[in-house]
């Protein structure tokens, strides 16, 4: 794998209904700068109307990567030829830079649970996943990105851990990897292991994106609930990624009680600066 | 629950349990399991049981697809409150799991699902309420960009080449039938008004279209929804002229032909194939 399947993007931030206005503006005027786009996929695998129209427009001015949640990679279930064949459709009118999904399953006898749920860490999983990343693959007709997700639990049947089995499916199914560091965080929190085991843990060369969002503290454990700021925690994580990885194409998500365009575009600034302070003299600290 | 049960068999039990009504614990004892179960699935401390951590899902599960549902039913769930709407999020996720790999499917089948249900027995009209609420949603994005027919196109039509022109609509329309008149109820709870508005019990076609990027939706007199037919047969517009003549005069007929046809333009509805207009020239 090279990594001109993945370029290097700058800073990117998600797509979402309440910036379509400010971001992609109808006239020619003026619209505030951002590197790239992220879409989720599913909300644009449209046959027409508004959705395919904004994402036209978006295309038009931005470098656009698709970033699905329901390929349900992980499942025991057939994959879904139709939602394959129309991923491809939208590919093939977008080009996007690239597409990714995640490391999970999400549906088991037909039905869809609409959440990423977690894997166990052994070798049938592992065998089971690099079968189906290939045949998504082959498929799109392109390497992907495949995403660590946050989990609130593990099985007592895994055998590796979290970045052995993420650093062995990469190389195995020779995709890339889309680290998402505040669910390394949140991760680690809720089971107990050290972050930076992690970050050391995976293969730097694969890391294609990068993502950063906010999580919420629920007490016993730290929920993935991208409605808040990038913690300080994450952003000391994100250095030592950046350290590991070099420079990576981050994208800073934003779901729920998503704020003004200009708070998210201020969080993915700040993504751009804690990287140039990084790579650039290697300081510990960055000027946000 | 080994370790060794194997990924089909670790995921078919973690689904049952994650989408039982009651929560994870009442799940494991309608299977006949302890905690001591699970824990052979599930690592679970001191801090987070396994129990608690397969609840993080469970409630996950529901409360992101009982939003989903709201959002799509926002008057549906004006009407019924937070705490009905919730049951019958409850009631219809139990009989209706989620099959799509698009999330707004989740709510497709609803409608039926609430006429049958409990809460539509005092108001029979909730169901076509939520029928309306489905249409409008799917015909957001639920069908291919076609641009209508402009009336600058259609001046290009000779006046005796009318008889001749191909009547068509745009793809990004639904024509649907209910029992009872929710237009107007839909439309205070659209502009904020009264709730406590009682839908007449009485046969009506609705129109739900896309235009440009809006959705939109009327009620249809009887004589436009057999117009309407005229159109999705792809007939001729002198067949609807002649249709029209059966109650009124031949002039009558064509201008109230002329008239429908108007309509449907004006509101970006008319759709021809693309050398329909130039063939009749």
């Amino acid at each position: 794998m090279t990594m001109n399947d993945f370029p290097y993007l700058g800073h990117g931030i998600g797509l979402r209904p309440s910036h379509y206005g400010e971001l992609l503006p109808d006239d020619d005027g003026a619209r505030p700068h951002v590197d790239w786009l992220e879409v989720i996929s599913e909300n644009f695998m449209v046959p027409g109307g508004n959705p395919r129209r904004v994402l036209r427009r978006a295309r038009e001015h931005h470098p656009i990567v698709l970033h699905g949640v329901s390929l349900s990679l992980g499942s025991t279930d057939p994959l879904d030829g139709a939602y394959l064949d129309r991923l491809a459709g939208l590919a093939r009118e977008i080009e996007p830079a690239w597409i990714s999904d995640h490391v999970c399953w999400s549906s088991v006898g037909g039905h869809r649970a609409h959440d990423l749920w977690p894997l166990p860490y052994t070798e049938e999983a592992l065998a089971h996943l690099v079968a189906r990343i290939g045949a998504v693959q082959e498929r799109l007709g392109r390497r992907v990105l495949v995403e660590n997700v946050s989990s609130y639990l593990t099985y007592t049947g895994s055998v590796m851990s979290e970045w052995e089995f993420l650093a062995e499916l990469a190389r195995r199914a020779d995709c890339g990897l889309l680290l998402d560091v505040n669910n390394v965080y949140v991760s680690a929190h809720n089971h107990g292991f050290d972050a930076l085991d992690f970050i050391a843990g995976v293969p730097a060369e694969r890391v294609g994106q990068i993502h950063l969002a906010g999580h919420s503290d629920h007490g016993t454990h730290l929920l993935d609930t991208h409605d808040a700021p990038v913690c300080e925690g994450v952003w000391a994580l994100y250095r030592e990624a950046l350290r590991r990885c070099g420079k990576v194409s981050t994208l800073v998500e934003w779901d729920d009680r998503v704020p003004p365009l200009a708070d998210v575009l201020a969080e993915s600034r700040r993504a751009a600066e804690v990287e140039r302070a990084t790579l650039a003299t290697g300081d510990q600290s960055d000027a946000a | 629950m080994p370790p060794e049960a194997g990924l089909a068999a670790l995921q078919r039990r973690f689904y049952e349990l994650v989408v039982a009504p009651e929560g994870v614990a009442a799940g494991l004892a309608a299977l006949a399991l302890t905690e001591a179960d699970l824990d052979r699935m599930i690592v679970g401390d001191a801090r987070l049981p396994a129990t608690a951590r397969l609840d993080i899902y469970a409630h996950m599960y529901f409360f992101r697809l009982r939003d989903l549902l709201a959002s799509d039913y926002p008057k549906v769930h004006a009407i019924v409150g937070d705490e009905a709407f919730h049951d019958l999020a409850v009631d219809y996720l139990g009989a209706c799991r989620p099959h799509s790999a698009t999330v707004r499917d989740a709510g497709d089948r609803l409608p039926d699902f609430l006429a049958a249900h409990p809460l539509a027995d005092e108001r029979a009209w909730l169901a076509d309420l939520a029928r309306l609420e489905r249409a409008r949603l799917e015909v957001f994005d639920g069908f291919p960009d076609v641009a209508p027919v402009s009336f600058d196109a259609l001046r290009t039509v000779a006046p005796e080449d009318f008889a001749a022109l191909t009547l068509g609509l745009v793809p990004a329309r639904v024509i649907l039938e209910t029992r009872h008149a929710v237009g107007p109820l839909w439309k205070a709870l659209e502009e904020g008004g009264a709730s406590d508005l009682v839908p007449e019990p009485t046969s009506r076609a609705y129109l739900v279209w896309r235009q440009d990027t809006h959705v939109y939706h009327r009620s249809l007199d009887d004589e436009e929804r057999e117009a309407l037919r005229f159109c999705e047969r792809g007939d001729a517009f002198g067949l609807l002229c002649d249709h029209l003549a059966r109650s009124r005069s031949e002039e009558d007929a064509t201008r109230a032909a002329f008239e429908l046809l108007a309509r449907w333009v004006t509101d970006g509805l008319f759709a021809a194939s693309p050398n329909a207009l130039s063939a009749t020239t």
